[in-house]
């Protein structure tokens, strides 16, 4: 009875497996691979563009694959690559071009170009220079900008109305902004601070760059954030804390703070406005990052890489990538693209665009990021930066909670990197 | 008063337990900026059918679902056949070895998965396996967990059964499943329990080993929540509910079954 019964379901799984593994389709279209990070609610304007392209270029067709967090997508390239079984095309990050372009795991966007031509000089002279310069290694294009974003300061435009105060123009301006904000109830408690940062690499990122600093030497052979600078930095954040008391912070996100009234004020990427907004009851304000020594905000975001391949009809496949990357970046795609997920447009013809104007005339917080990016900077490139990132991370952390004061607390992170620095040039 | 403190104790337990999972239905129904309102607000202000809907558009979920559903099905029963089949082999057969083949086999244990995850994916690669359900349904099919407490239990039973079983002129296939089987239903029950668990919630074997739409199974699918940006509680929460619904279903008419076997496998 009971082998019977075994056997009998073994024979529907064999059976439904086989079913449902045939699903492969045959006609001949070239069929690419496209791995990707966005989450709903982006991967919606992703697919209609491709859906598009598709109609446009009928002998391509794209297999969009969603794989979690970027984090979840650099686990899923290391266990590919190696394997010999990479997508056609990812998105990445500099760090990641990084690391693969030296395998000869992707193939240098500049290649593509000269041998099957499509982006002309013209089309490369309209993507904003940052990106180019981003994407670019020894003057050769590696990857293609795609989904980009650049820092701004968050604020809560009723609760600054209501303490007469405007968005802090430098960072003398940004402490007694905070200081005015933060404000206490009878009993000495504090119910709202005048600004709000996740304790993690990101704050001491920003502030660094504003304050002019530079993470690595010339050469990106040696770190260098435990510099005066950087320890001013460090210092500059725990006082806001703990000397002047402004400002808050936590590992979560600061979204519901913000939405709560909680903080008045926080520092995150442009397209975060798009979940920010659905929580706020209050009217929400957008700036630039106050200046310290100098005006600037740090990109975000990925790019576009093409990965080589050795099996047969490779070349077609690069060439459907290239014609791919052409049609996305375009003036009126990159303006799709950037309404409706508000991420920056790629090019600066974008902002001539009919529709762009029309957007941005009736959503001006947008036009405030696509400013910044005249004098925006850029993570540096290394391979280690994502550990570069938990280091410093721990730094802040450590000296926000008194384990270390700042300068030890750079010192220690700094040294460890430059360990690991010694360790990869080997 | 005994009686009363294990009352006491059973209801704090009983929240403890429910408190998660009351959460997560409570949620569903919130507004993105209730979710995580602190202090925690326990009562929606409205009930937002409309997450429900949002949440099961946002991803395929009906396909997920399947995939999940057959993949447990079939890990499940693939799992307990081979634990059965090896733990007996290890509690009454004598060979040279066994009990270095034994160990060995415990030692994969100790070897945390995402050691391990990138030679598999070679080895998958290399059976052309990846993105098939055979990536998702072979590598768990056995399962060292089950074949140890199979052989444990199978060990605790009288040698006199086996060996009159045999007198009788019984195979040792015969002996497992017409005599050791009826008895050891809980034993069985455990190993299936575990297996269900594991690849009912398995998230990063999939992640890793599939990669088109067709394959994904819930925790992968839940995952489209959650971004550089934050996580949208409201919405993972609601499917996190309607994908946990039938589970509990099946609970309700398994009830008995799964408790005897939470008895006997005496963990989680």
């Amino acid at each position: 009875m009971l082998q019977n019964k075994i056997i009998k379901i073994c024979i529907i799984v064999t059976f439904f497996t086989i079913f449902l593994s045939s699903c492969s389709n045959v006609d001949k279209k070239v069929e690419l691979t496209f791995w990707h990070s966005m989450a709903d609610p982006k991967d919606k304007v992703l697919n209609s563009l491709i859906n598009d392209f598709e109609k446009s270029h009928p002998h391509i067709k794209i297999h969009c694959q969603y794989f979690g967090t970027y984090d979840d997508l650099l686990l899923k390239l290391s266990a590919s690559i190696p394997a010999g079984n990479p997508p056609d095309m990812s998105q990445v990050y500099e760090n990641w071009t990084t690391k693969f372009k030296e395998g000869g795991i992707i193939v240098p966007i500049d290649d593509l170009i000269k041998e099957y031509g499509g982006l002309t000089k013209e089309d490369l002279n309209d993507v904003y220079p940052i990106f180019i310069k981003n994407n670019s290694y020894d003057n050769v294009l590696w990857t293609f900008p795609f989904n980009k974003s650049i820092y701004v300061f968050y604020y809560n435009a009723s609760i600054f109305r209501e303490c007469g105060v405007l968005p802090p123009k430098n960072i003398e301006e940004f402490l007694d902004v905070c200081k005015k904000l933060t404000k206490k109830d009878k009993t000495g408690k504090i119910v709202r601070y005048g600004f709000g940062f996740r304790a993690n690499v990101d704050i001491f990122a920003i502030l660094y760059y504003l304050r002019g600093g530079k993470f690595f030497n010339e050469k990106e052979t040696v770190a260098i954030f435990n510099d005066k600078a950087g320890k001013e930095v460090l210092q500059f954040i725990v006082d806001l804390v703990n000397k002047y008391k402004v400002a808050y912070y936590t590992k979560d996100y600061l979204d519901n703070d913000f939405a709560s009234g909680r903080v008045a004020s926080f520092i995150a990427t442009n397209p975060h406005r798009t979940y920010l907004q659905p929580l706020l009851s209050f009217k929400l304000g957008v700036a630039p990052l106050p200046k310290w020594n100098i005006q600037t905000a740090p990109l975000a975001g990925t790019n576009l890489a093409v990965f080589s391949k050795k099996e047969r009809g490779a070349k077609i496949k690069q060439r459907a990538c290239l014609e791919f990357i052409k049609w996305l970046t375009s003036t009126e795609n990159t303006v799709r693209w950037a309404i409706g997920t508000s991420y920056l447009p790629i090019r600066k013809s974008a902002l001539k665009n009919e529709v762009m104007r029309k957007h941005l005339q009736e959503q001006p917080l947008d036009f405030i990021a696509i400013k910044q990016l005249d004098n925006a900077v850029c993570d540096p490139r290394v391979k280690i930066w994502q550990e570069v990132r938990t280091y410093i991370g721990e730094a802040v952390e450590k000296a926000l909670l008194g384990k270390l004061t700042a300068s030890e607390a750079l010192d220690e992170a700094a040294k460890k990197v430059n360990q690991l620095l010694i360790k990869e040039s080997k | 008063m005994k009686k009363f403190l294990i009352y006491f104790i059973l209801t704090v337990g009983a929240i403890l337990m429910m408190g998660p999972f009351l959460w997560m239905v409570i949620s569903s129904f919130k507004s993105q900026s209730e979710v995580l309102m602190m202090p925690p607000k326990w009562i929606p202000s409205t009930l937002n059918f409309k997450n429900y809907s949002e949440a099961w558009t946002s991803a395929p979920f009906a396909r997920y679902f399947l995939n999940s559903i057959f993949v447990t099905i079939a890990n499940t029963i693939l799992s307990v056949i081979t634990s059965a089949l090896a733990g007996y082999a290890f509690a009454i057969f004598r060979f040279k070895g066994k009990d270095l083949l034994f160990l060995l086999f415990l030692g994969t244990m100790m070897i945390p998965m995402e050691v391990t995850l990138i030679p598999n994916y070679f080895i998958l690669k290399n059976l052309g396996w990846l993105d098939t359900f055979f990536a998702l349904i072979v590598p768990w099919s056995a399962s060292v967990f089950g074949i140890f407490l199979m052989r444990q239990f199978f060990k605790s039973l009288p040698k006199e059964l086996f060996e009159s079983a045999s007198i009788d002129g019984c195979t040792h296939w015969q002996i497992l499943w017409k005599i050791v089987f009826p008895i050891s239903k809980p034993v069985f029950i455990s190993v299936g329990l575990f297996s269900m668990i594991g690849s009912w919630n398995a998230f990063l074997w999939p992640l890793i080993m599939t990669s088109s739409e067709a394959m994904r199974t819930i925790p992968v699918g839940l995952s489209t929540f959650t971004s550089e940006f934050g996580t949208r509680f409201h919405l993972m929460m609601a499917a996190a509910t309607f994908t946990t619904v039938p589970i509990i279903i099946v609970y309700l008419f398994a009830q008995k079954y799964f408790v005897e076997g939470i008895a006997t496998g005496g963990m989680k």
